[in-house]
C-alpha cells in the first residue's frame, strides 16, 4: 500500500513543484501578475487538503454521492449559461468577489463518479447497445453545455471520458468505432469541403464499410446507421453553403483557432520558438527570453509548458512527460488490481483525463494540436482546475487505501 | 481476467504512445531544429508587419460612390542603425531632411521595430528614382497604403469630412483599441462620427527577416477585416444641384431633409474645402493657410453655426398666438410701424389689415408685434423647443451647435415685454442652426418632429447589414392650428402678395417662409425655409446665406432650384 501511495504522490508533488517554478518564472516582474504566484501556492495548499480529504472518504460515501454531485454539476453548468457574465466572448466563470469559479472543472469530477457508479451497476450488460446509450448521454449532456459556453477544449476532454471508461468496462471495439463514426464522418466531410482533400473521407467510408460487413449488425440497425451517415455526408456541405460568411469564419475559428482574430497563430509560433530555442538543457531557470519577455501570451496558464521547454530544455520536457507517464502507469496498474469495480472506474477516468489534457495541452504548445485553451493538470495556474485534479488524485489514493475491499 | 489485461494494455499503450509522440516532437523542435529556433529567438528575427484594414467606402442613398480608397506608395525606412549615406541619399530624393526622419523615428520610439514612414503618397517619378538606386538604400522599403479618394471633389465635403494622422496623445488612446502607428483616422464629418464603423480591424504578417531587415519568409498571417460600407441618406444628384444653386461666392448653408423620417437629402456649407487635399499629405503651410482662414471653411455651417432666424420664425409665433387664443379682431392695421410703450417698432412695408394667413404670407411685422404684446415668453420658448429649436437635433455629425432660445429667466431684471416683440419676429438674442430650421419646418409640415440623420444603412464586410431606424415624435400642437400656419406659408410662395414667390416650382405647391435676420456685423442674413408638396410633404429645407440681404431675393431662389430639381427627378425616375 505504501508503495502505491508514493507511486502516485511522488509524480504529483514533483509536477506541482515544476509548475510553481514555471509560474514563478513566467510572472516575475510583471506588475499585473504579481498576485499570481501567491494564489498559485494557495491553490496548491487547498488542493493538498482536498486531496487528503477525498482520499479519506469511505468509498461507500463516494458511491452514494455520485448522483447528487452529478445533479449539482448539471445545475451549475445550466446556471452558468443562464446567469454568467461573458468574459472575452465566453461564459466560463462564476465570479465570487475577486475569485472566479469555473464549474466545468468540478463537473469532470462529478461525471467520473457518476459514470463509475453507472458502469459498476451494469456489469454484465455493456455488450448490448442499449446499455451504452445512458453513459454516453450523461457525458454528452455535460459536453454540450460546456461547448455552449463556448469552451471547446474542456468539452472535448469531457467527451473523451466515457470513451476510455466504456472501453475499460468491456465495450466491444466495433461499438466504440461505431459510436465515434458520426463525428469522424462529419469532420472528414468538413475537411473535404474546406481543403478539397477527399482522401480522409474516402478512407473513412472504406473502413466503415469493412467494419459493417464484418460486424453484420441487424438489418434494421444497418439501414438506420447507413441512413445516418448518408444524411451527415449530404447535410454538412449544403449546410456549409447556406451559412453566411461570418458564420463560416466562426466555425473555422472554432475548429482551428489558429486562424482566430486574436492571433493564436502568433501564440503558437512564439511558443514553438520558445520551446525550440531551449535546446537540451534549456536557457536556465528564469533565463527564458521568449517567455520572460512576454512574447508568449498565457504563459502561466495554457502555455506553461513553453516556459518549461525554454528554460529547462529537452531535459525539463522529458521530466514532465516522464512524471505524467509514471502517474498514469501507476494509476492504471492500481486500476487493474483494485477489487472494487467502482473505484477501478474512478481511476481510469482520472488517468485518462490527465493523459488527454496533458497530450492536448503540450501538443498545443508544440504546434501539433489546435489551440483550444485547456490547462495542463498540476502545472497551469488556475484554482478550479487545480482543486479538481487534486481531488482526482485523492480519489486514486482512496482506491489505493481500499484496494482489497469490494 | 486476461481480457482485462489486454484492455489495460491498449489503454495505457494509447496514453503513453501519445506521450512518446509528444516527446519526439519536442526532440525535433529542440535538438533537430534547435539551432533554427535559437537563432529566431536570439536575434528576434520575427517582425510583425501590420496590414492596414481598408477603410470602408461611403456611398449615397442610390449606391453612387462618394468616398473610396485608392492605392498609394509610401517610402519608409527600417529603424536604426542607419548609415548616414542612406539618410542623405533618401533625403535628397524625397526632399525630407535627415533630421526630420530622425525626429519621426524618435516620436515613435514606443513602437520600435516599426518602419519609419518618410514620405506618403509618393509621386511616380520619385518612386522611379528611388527604385533606380535601391541598392544604395539598405533598409528602405515601400509600403502600399490605401489613401482616401473623393471622386466628386468638394461635393458634400462637410458631411463626408476628411481623414488625417492622429496626434501623439490621440494615438496613445487609439493604440489600445488596436490602431496601428501611422493609420489615418476620421477628422470631421461622417469620417469622424462613424470612425469605428469605417475603420475595420488591421491584420498582421509575421515574417522572418534577415540581418538587413529584408523579408526571408512569411511565418504566419492574420488577414485584416475591412471597414463597413456606409450608405448615406444624401442623394448625389440633389446634392450636386444644391451645391450648384448655392454657388461658390456665397457664405452660408443649406439643409434638405425628408420630414417623414429625418433622412438628410442634401447638405451644403460654404465656403468649402477639398477633403482629398486635407486627407493627403498635408504640407505645413497649406494647413496653416486653412487654419488661419477667417471664413472658417472647415466649419460645417449647417450644423455648427447658429444665426438669428429673422422672419422665418414667424410661423412659430403664429402657432403660439393661435394656441393661446389671441384674438386679432382688434389688431390695428399695419401702416409701417407700431408704438409700444415709449418705443416705435418698425415694419418693412405698409400692409394694411391682415388675417394670420396674410400676415405670414406678407411677413407683416406689425401683426406679429401685436400678437407678441400679450404673449408669455416662456410659453413661446416651450413651443420653440417642442419644434426642436435651441436644442441639439441629434444629427449624426460631430460638433453640433445648440443654438439659443431665451427664456424669461435668461433676461432676469432686464426683461420687458418689448423684448418679446423683437423675439416674435426672430430678432434679438435667439439663435438657431440651419439643420434645426429644416426640421422645424418639417415638423410644421407633418406635425411630427424627426431626428435628422445622414446614415441610411451599414453593410458589414461579412454580409450583415442594418438600417438606421427613423426617430419620430408627435408635436403637441393641435392639427387645425398647424393647418392655418401651413396655409399662410403656402400663400407666401403661391400667393400674389407672397414674399417667397421666387421659390415657386411649376406643377408643385410649395409652402415656405422667408427671413431677413439683422446682423450687427454687417449686411443682413437671408433665410428661407420651405416644404413641399403642400398636400403631402416629402421634402423640407432651410437655406441661410450670410450677409446677403433679403431672404426673398437671395435664399428663396436657391431653394426653388433645389425643389424643382427634386421634383423633376421624382417625376422622371419615380420616388427613389
Amino acid at each position: 500500500m505504501r508503495e502505491t501511495g508514493w507511486g502516485i504522490l511522488l509524480p504529483v508533488l514533483s509536477l506541482l513543484v515544476l509548475g510553481t517554478l514555471g509560474v514563478y518564472s513566467a510572472t516575475r516582474g510583471v506588475e499585473a501578475l504579481r498576485h499570481t504566484l501567491p494564489q498559485h501556492i494557495l491553490f496548491i495548499c487547498l488542493g493538498l487538503g482536498v486531496m487528503v480529504s477525498v482520499s479519506l472518504i469511505p468509498p461507500k460515501v463516494l458511491y452514494s454521492l455520485a448522483c447528487p454531485l452529478y445533479l449539482a454539476s448539471l445545475i451549475s453548468l445550466i446556471a452558468l449559461l443562464a446567469l454568467g457574465t461573458p468574459v472575452r466572448g465566453a461564459v466560463r466563470w462564476f465570479s465570487l468577489g475577486s475569485f472566479h469559479v469555473q464549474p466545468s472543472e468540478p463537473a469532470k469530477f462529478s461525471l467520473i463518479l457518476a459514470l463509475s457508479r453507472f458502469l459498476e451497476d451494469r456489469r454484465t450488460d455493456l455488450r448490448k447497445v442499449r446499455w451504452i446509450i445512458p453513459p454516453v448521454s450523461m457525458a454528452g449532456l455535460f459536453s454540450l453545455l460546456v461547448l455552449l459556453e463556448p469552451d471547446l477544449g474542456t468539452a472535448l476532454s469531457i467527451a473523451f471520458l466515457p470513451v476510455a471508461m466504456l472501453w475499460w468496462a468491456g465495450m466491444l471495439p466495433v461499438h466504440l468505432f461505431l459510436l465515434m463514426s458520426p463525428v469522424i464522418n462529419g469532420l472528414c466531410v468538413l475537411i473535404w469541403v474546406l481543403t478539397g482533400n477527399a482522401l480522409p473521407w474516402g478512407a473513412f467510408v472504406v473502413v466503415l464499410t469493412v467494419v459493417l460487413l464484418l460486424y453484420r449488425p441487424r438489418f434494421f440497425h444497418l439501414i438506420l446507421w447507413t441512413a445516418l451517415h448518408i444524411g451527415i455526408a449530404t447535410a454538412v456541405p449544403s449546410l456549409w453553403e447556406r451559412l453566411y460568411d461570418y458564420q463560416r469564419r466562426r466555425i473555422i475559428a472554432f475548429l482551428n483557432p489558429g486562424s482566430d482574430p486574436m492571433g493564436a497563430g502568433y501564440q503558437v509560433l512564439q511558443s514553438k520558438v520558445a520551446i525550440g530555442s531551449g535546446g537540451f538543457w534549456g536557457k536556465g531557470f528564469m533565463k527564458g527570453t521568449q517567455t520572460g519577455l512576454a512574447f508568449v501570451p498565457a504563459r502561466h496558464t495554457d502555455f506553461i509548458s513553453a516556459v518549461v521547454g525554454e528554460e529547462l530544455g529537452l531535459f525539463g520536457m522529458s521530466l514532465v512527460l516522464a512524471l505524467f507517464g509514471m502517474l498514469i502507469w501507476r494509476s492504471m496498474n492500481l486500476a487493474g488490481s483494485v477489487r472494487s469495480r467502482f473505484l477501478s472506474f474512478c481511476i481510469v477516468g482520472a488517468a485518462s483525463l490527465w493523459a488527454f489534457q496533458a497530450t492536448v495541452n503540450i501538443g498545443m504548445a508544440l504546434g501539433i494540436m489546435p489551440v483550444t485553451g485547456l490547462p495542463l493538470p498540476f502545472l497551469s495556474y488556475g484554482g478550479s482546475s487545480m482543486l479538481t485534479h487534486m481531488a482526482l488524485v485523492g480519489l486514486v489514493l482512496n482506491a489505493g487505501l481500499h484496494r482489497y475491499e469490494y | 481476467m486476461p481480457e482485462d489485461r489486454i484492455r489495460r494494455k491498449v489503454l495505457v499503450g494509447g496514453m503513453l504512445g501519445a506521450f512518446v509522440l509528444l516527446w519526439l516532437r519536442t526532440f525535433s523542435l529542440q535538438i533537430v531544429h534547435g539551432d533554427y529556433y535559437r537563432r529566431l529567438s536570439e536575434e528576434n528575427r520575427v517582425r510583425v508587419e501590420p496590414i492596414e484594414a481598408l477603410r470602408g467606402p461611403i456611398l449615397d442613398r442610390n449606391g453612387d460612390v462618394l468616398v473610396e480608397n485608392r492605392p498609394s506608395y509610401t517610402v519608409a525606412v527600417l529603424p536604426s542603425p542607419w548609415l548616414d549615406s542612406t539618410l542623405a541619399l533618401l533625403s535628397e530624393l524625397t526632399g525630407i531632411s535627415a533630421e526630420e526622419i530622425k525626429r519621426r523615428a524618435s516620436a515613435q520610439r514606443r513602437w520600435p521595430r516599426q518602419p519609419v514612414k518618410v514620405k506618403r503618397d509618393l509621386p511616380f517619378p520619385m518612386l522611379a528614382s528611388i527604385e533606380e538606386r535601391r541598392y544604395e538604400l539598405p533598409g528602405v522599403i515601400y509600403q502600399i497604403e490605401p489613401r482616401r479618394s473623393y471622386p466628386f471633389g468638394d461635393l458634400a465635403a462637410h458631411v463626408l469630412g476628411y481623414v488625417g494622422e492622429p496626434t501623439r496623445r490621440e494615438f496613445a488612446r487609439l493604440a489600445r483599441e488596436g490602431y496601428l502607428y501611422g493609420e489615418l483616422v476620421g477628422r470631421s464629418g461622417v469620417e469622424l462620427y462613424y470612425e469605428r464603423l469605417l475603420h475595420g480591424r488591421p491584420g498582421a504578417r509575421y515574417v522572418e527577416v534577415d540581418a538587413f531587415g529584408r523579408e526571408v519568409r512569411e511565418l504566419s498571417r492574420r488577414d485584416p477585416a475591412p471597414g463597413a460600407k456606409l450608405y448615406l441618406t444624401l442623394d448625389l444628384r440633389l446634392q450636386e444641384v444644391a451645391e450648384e444653386a448655392f454657388g461658390d461666392g456665397r457664405t452660408g448653408a443649406l439643409v434638405a431633409l425628408d420630414p417623414r423620417n429625418g433622412e438628410i437629402l442634401a447638405m451644403v456649407s460654404r465656403p468649402s474645402f477639398s477633403p482629398e487635399l486635407l486627407s493627403g499629405v498635408l504640407s505645413e503651410d497649406l494647413w496653416e493657410r486653412i487654419r488661419s482662414d477667417t471664413t472658417y471653411p472647415l466649419l460645417n455651417r449647417a450644423v455648427q453655426s447658429s444665426y438669428p432666424p429673422g422672419s422665418s420664425l414667424k410661423p412659430l409665433t403664429a402657432i403660439v398666438g393661435l394656441v393661446s387664443g389671441i384674438d386679432d379682431e382688434d389688431f390695428v392695421p399695419c401702416c409701417g410701424s407700431l408704438r409700444f410703450g415709449d418705443r416705435v417698432f418698425r415694419c418693412w412695408g405698409k400692409h394694411g389689415r391682415l388675417d394670420v394667413i396674410g400676415a405670414i404670407a406678407q411677413s407683416c411685422d406689425v401683426y406679429f408685434y401685436q400678437m407678441a404684446e400679450h404673449m408669455d415668453v416662456d410659453i413661446w420658448a416651450e413651443y420653440a423647443e417642442a419644434l426642436g429649436l435651441g436644442r441639439p437635433t441629434g444629427v449624426d455629425l460631430p460638433g453640433e451647435e445648440e443654438g439659443l432660445i431665451p427664456s424669461r429667466e435668461y433676461y432676469g431684471k432686464e426683461w420687458a415685454q418689448g423684448i418679446m416683440l423683437n423675439l416674435a419676429i426672430g430678432q434679438g438674442e435667439i439663435l438657431v442652426t440651419p439643420i434645426q430650421m429644416a426640421r422645424y419646418v418639417g415638423a410644421i409640415a407633418t406635425g411630427r418632429l424627426v431626428r435628422p440623420h445622414v446614415l441610411l444603412r451599414v453593410e458589414e464586410p461579412d454580409g450583415r447589414s442594418f438600417s438606421v431606424e427613423p426617430e419620430v415624435e408627435e408635436v403637441p400642437i393641435p392639427p387645425d392650428v398647424l393647418s392655418v400656419v401651413r396655409k399662410g406659408m403656402l400663400e407666401a410662395v403661391e400667393g400674389e402678395e407672397g414674399t417667397a414667390r421666387a421659390a415657386r416650382v411649376p406643377g408643385v405647391k410649395v409652402a415656405g417662409k422667408t427671413g431677413t435676420a439683422q446682423n450687427p456685423h454687417g449686411e443682413h442674413h437671408a433665410w428661407f425655409v420651405a416644404f413641399a408638396p403642400y398636400e403631402d410633404p416629402t421634402i423640407a429645407l432651410a437655406v441661410v446665406v450670410e450677409r446677403a440681404g433679403c431672404g426673398g431675393a437671395v435664399a428663396a431662389p436657391i431653394a426653388g432650384k433645389v425643389l424643382s430639381a427634386y421634383f423633376s427627378e421624382m417625376m422622371a425616375g419615380g420616388a427613389r
